[in-house]
C-alpha cells in the first residue's frame, strides 16, 4: 500500500467518523457506546494518518530523494490536518467536550479532500527548502494553526448556540469560552517560535531575519490579532462573545496568511 | 536593580495631564488598540507594492491614490515615520507597563505566598515539634523541603513556607523584555544596517558593490573572485543546487576559499554573502565526454574557437560550430588534429548512439560550456545578534509562562488543646481547585475541612 492510499483511506475514514459522530450526538445519550464510538475511531484515524505521514517519509528515501513531508501544498494540507485532529483529540479528551469533534470532524474532511485538488508528487527539494530549519518551521507554524483552527470552532459554536452557563455538558457556555481562550494560549506561543525559526531560516537563505514580504507580514499581522485577543482577556477581562469574535478575526487572519498571499507575490512562492 | 518597593499609588480624583500621560503609556488598553493599529497599518503594506518606485507606481493607480501613497510612504510603508512611530509608541508602552509592574513582582518573588488564594485550619493529634516533622513529609511529594523554617510570632509556633517555580514570575517580563529587545534590535539593523547587489561573472573580480535602493556603489572591505558557477538539475530538470566558487582576497593573499550556496552563506568580518541569483551570459564553448580513459577527469572543455588536447591520446579537438539536430538532441562540430598532422571534421551529439572513436578512445558531447554571472546578495546588520537574544528570551519567558505554575504555602504549626493547630494558606497561578485540593488531601487525608 502506497502513503497516497493510505491517505485515501484515512480521508473517508474522517467522513465516515464525521457521520458517526453526528448521529452519535443527535441519538446518542450521555456516556452510551454510540457517543464514545466516533471518539475511539477519530484517535485510530489519526494513528493511520500519522503512518501516512511516515509512510510518505520513507518512499521520498526509497525514491532516492529524502526529504521531511512537509514542503508543498498537498503535504502542508495533509500535516494541517494532522495538527487539527490532533488539537480536536486533545480538546475533546480533555474538556469533555465532544460537540467539539461534531464540528471539528467534518472540517478535516473537508481539508484531506482538498488534498485531491492538489498535485501529490513527491518532488526532490529546491535549493530554497533544502534546509533543517524547514521541519521545526513548518511544524511549529501548524501547530500554532491548529490551536487557532480549535479556538475558532469552539468560538463559533459559542456565538451560533449561545448557550448559558448552567447547560450541563454540550452546550456549556463557560467551557466553550474556555476553549476559545486555552487553544490560543497554546497556539500562539507555537507561531510565535514559528515565526522566529522563519526569520532564522529567512537570515541564513536570504541573508535578512526579516523582508516584509507579504507572508511574513500577514504572520506579523495574525500574532499581533492573537496577542490583541491575550490582553484583551488577560489585563482587559474580555471573555465570551467578544473575544470569541476576536478569535473568528484572528482566524481568518490565520486563513490569509495560509492560503491569501499566493495571490499576492512574495518569498513563499513555493508554498 | 533599584526600585520603590511600594506598590504605585492609585491616581488622585482630579488628574494631571502628566499622570494622564503616565496612565496612557502604562495601560493595558493602550496595548490592545496598538496591537490592532499595527495589525490594520501592516495590511496595507501587504497590498501596495512595496519598494516600487513613485514612477512605477504612478501608471497603475489613480491620482488620488497615489497622493496618498506619496504623503504615507505607502510604498516603503515599513520605514515611513508613522509606521516606526507606532512601533515606538509599542515600545513605551511595553516599558511602560513593565517598570509599572516591576515592584510587584519583585514583591511576590521575595514573598511568593504574601497573596493567598485560600486557607484551611486542621488539627493534628500530636504537639507542635513532632507536628512540624508530620507536616514536612505530607507535603514533601507536592511541595519538596521547605524553603524557610521560622518561629511565628505566637510563642511556640512555627512557619514553614513552601514555593515551588518561583521562575513562572519571569515568564511576565522576559516575554515583554523580549518585545523591546527585539524592536531595538530592528532599529540598529534599520540605521546602521544595509543590503546589497554584487552582479559578478565567471572568471571576474570584483570591488564593490551596489545598494539596490539608491543604486548607489560602495566598496567591499576585500575582493572578490568568482571562479565558477554551477548550475545542477534534476532529473525533472527541477534546479539541485546553484553554487558559486568564490575567493576572497586581502592585499593579495587569499583569505578564504569558499563556495557559497543557497542556505549556505559565507561572512566576513560581519559581512554576509549569499547566494540569490544567476544569469547565463552565452555560449562559451563546449564539455565533451571521454569514454576508454582511466581516471578523472572524464571530460574535456573546449572553448570556442580554441582548442583541447584529449586525454589518453595524440589528438587534439578544436570547437567549429554548435550544432542542434531533432532526433540527436544538442552537439557541436569540431576539427579532430591527429598525430600525423592530418585533420578531420566530425560532429558530435548529445544523443548519438556511438561516440567517436580515437585509438580506444570514445567522444561524445556532453553539454554547451555556459558562461554564468552569479549575483550575490551582500548584507550586513549589527542588530541581528539583538534580535536573536530577543526571540531566545521570549521562548524562555514563554516556556516560564506555560510550563510553570507558581505554587506557594505557609504553615503556621502552634500549640492547641488535644495536639497542633496547623494553618495553611495557599496560593497557585493556575488549577487553583486542582491545588487546594491537593494540599488539602496530602495534610488531613480527606478532601473536607473547615474553612478559614
Amino acid at each position: 500500500m502506497t502513503s497516497l492510499d493510505l491517505t485515501t483511506y484515512v480521508t473517508f475514514g474522517y467522513l465516515a467518523c464525521a457521520v458517526l459522530g453526528l448521529v452519535g450526538f443527535v441519538a446518542g445519550k450521555e456516556n452510551s457506546a454510540l457517543r464514545r464510538a466516533p471518539f475511539v475511531l477519530l484517535i485510530i484515524l489519526w494513528i493511520a494518518h500519522t503512518a501516512a505521514i511516515g509512510l510518505r517519509w520513507h518512499e521520498s528515501y526509497e525514491m532516492g530523494i529524502g526529504r521531511v513531508p512537509l514542503s508543498n501544498l498537498y503535504e502542508s494540507l495533509v500535516f494541517f490536518a494532522w495538527s487539527f485532529a490532533l488539537a480536536v483529540i486533545l480538546v475533546v479528551w480533555r474538556f469533555k467536550l465532544d460537540l467539539l469533534a461534531v464540528v471539528g470532524v467534518p472540517l478535516i474532511f473537508l481539508i484531506m479532500g482538498s488534498t485531491f485538488l492538489v498535485d501529490p508528487d513527491i518532488e526532490p527539494l529546491i535549493p530554497a527548502l533544502q534546509s533543517n530549519w524547514l521541519a521545526a518551521h513548518v511544524i511549529t507554524c501548524f501547530l500554532g494553526y491548529a490551536g487557532f483552527a480549535v479556538s475558532f470552532v469552539a468560538a463559533a459554536l459559542l456565538l451560533i448556540l449561545g448557550g448559558s452557563a448552567e447547560a450541563p455538558g454540550r452546550l456549556n457556555r463557560t467551557i466553550l469560552d474556555e476553549v476559545v481562550y486555552r487553544s490560543i494560549l497554546v497556539g500562539f506561543p507555537m507561531l510565535t517560535i514559528g515565526i522566529i525559526t522563519g526569520a532564522a531560516w529567512a537570515d541564513y537563505a536570504w541573508g535578512s531575519y526579516w523582508s516584509w514580504d507579504p507572508k511574513e507580514t500577514w504572520s506579523l499581522i495574525t500574532w499581533l490579532v492573537y496577542a490583541g485577543f491575550l490582553h484583551a482577556r488577560l489585563a482587559g477581562g474580555w471573555t465570551g462573545t467578544r473575544t470569541a469574535v476576536l478569535s473568528l478575526v484572528g482566524f481568518a487572519a490565520v486563513l490569509f496568511t495560509y492560503f491569501g498571499v499566493n495571490y499576492l507575490s512574495g518569498l513563499h512562492a513555493y508554498l | 536593580m533599584k526600585t520603590d518597593e511600594s506598590r504605585p499609588k492609585e491616581n488622585p480624583p482630579t488628574k494631571s495631564p502628566s499622570s494622564e500621560i503616565v496612565s496612557f503609556f502604562t495601560s493595558v488598553q493602550t496595548t490592545v488598540v496598538l496591537l490592532f493599529l499595527l495589525a490594520a497599518a501592516s495590511i496595507i503594506g501587504t497590498v501596495v507594492p512595496q519598494q516600487e518606485s513613485i514612477e512605477e507606481l504612478a501608471g497603475r493607480v489613480s491620482p488620488f491614490v497615489l497622493k496618498l501613497i506619496v504623503i504615507l510612504d505607502l510604498n516603503t510603508m515599513f520605514s515611513s515615520w508613522w509606521y516606526l512611530l507606532l512601533l515606538a509608541l509599542m515600545a513605551a508602552n511595553l516599558m511602560g507597563c513593565l517598570f509599572q509592574r516591576v515592584p510587584g513582582l519583585l514583591e511576590d518573588w521575595r514573598n511568593p505566598s504574601g497573596r493567598k488564594s485560600f486557607g484551611f485550619t486542621h488539627v493534628e493529634p500530636v504537639p507542635p515539634a513532632e507536628a512540624v516533622g508530620i507536616v514536612q513529609e505530607k507535603l514533601r511529594p507536592i511541595m519538596g523541603a521547605p524553603e524557610q523554617e521560622d518561629k511565628d510570632s505566637e510563642p511556640g509556633s512555627v512557619k514553614l513556607t513552601f514555593v515551588r517555580h518561583r521562575l513562572f514570575l519571569l515568564g511576565f517580563p522576559l516575554i515583554h523584555t523580549a518585545i523591546v529587545v527585539i524592536l531595538a534590535g530592528g532599529l540598529m539593523g534599520l540605521m546602521y544596517g544595509y543590503k546589497g547587489q554584487i552582479t559578478i561573472r565567471e572568471g571576474e573580480t570584483k570591488r564593490t558593490f551596489v545598494i539596490p535602493a539608491d543604486r548607489s556603489v560602495r566598496p567591499l572591505p576585500f575582493e572578490l573572485a568568482l571562479d565558477n558557477f554551477t548550475l545542477l538539475r534534476y532529473p525533472n530538470g527541477a534546479p539541485k543546487e546553484y553554487r558559486s566558487d568564490v575567493r576572497i582576497i586581502r592585499n593579495g593573499a587569499i583569505l578564504m576559499k569558499e563556495s557559497i550556496r543557497v542556505n549556505h552563506p559565507i561572512t566576513i568580518d560581519g559581512l554576509s554573502l549569499y547566494q540569490a541569483n544567476y544569469r547565463s551570459l552565452g555560449v562559451e564553448g563546449a564539455i565533451l565526454e571521454l569514454t576508454g580513459v582511466d581516471g578523472e577527469p572524464q571530460t574535456v572543455t573546449v572553448k570556442s574557437g580554441g582548442s583541447a588536447k584529449v586525454r589518453g591520446t595524440d589528438y587534439s579537438v578544436r570547437l567549429l560550430q554548435g550544432l542542434s539536430s531533432g532526433s540527436l538532441g544538442q552537439g557541436v562540430e569540431v576539427e579532430i588534429s591527429g598525430p600525423d598532422g592530418k585533420t578531420r571534421v566530425a560532429q558530435l551529439f548529445q544523443g548519438a548512439p556511438k561516440p567517436v572513436a580515437l585509438n580506444g578512445v570514445g567522444l561524445k558531447f556532453k553539454d554547451f560550456d555556459i558562461l554564468y554571472s552569479s549575483g550575490l546578495q551582500v548584507g550586513y546588520d549589527p542588530g541581528t545578534p539583538v534580535v536573536w537574544i530577543g526571540c531566545t528570551l521570549l521562548i524562555i519567558g514563554f516556556v516560564f509562562a506555560l510550563f510553570l505554575n507558581l505554587r506557594a504555602l505557609t504553615v503556621v504549626v502552634s500549640p492547641a488543646s488535644g495536639g497542633s493547630r496547623i494553618v495553611v494558606g495557599g496560593r497557585s497561578r493556575r488549577l487553583r481547585r486542582d491545588f487546594r485540593e491537593t494540599v488539602e488531601q496530602a495534610l488531613t487525608g480527606t478532601g473536607a475541612s473547615e474553612e478559614s
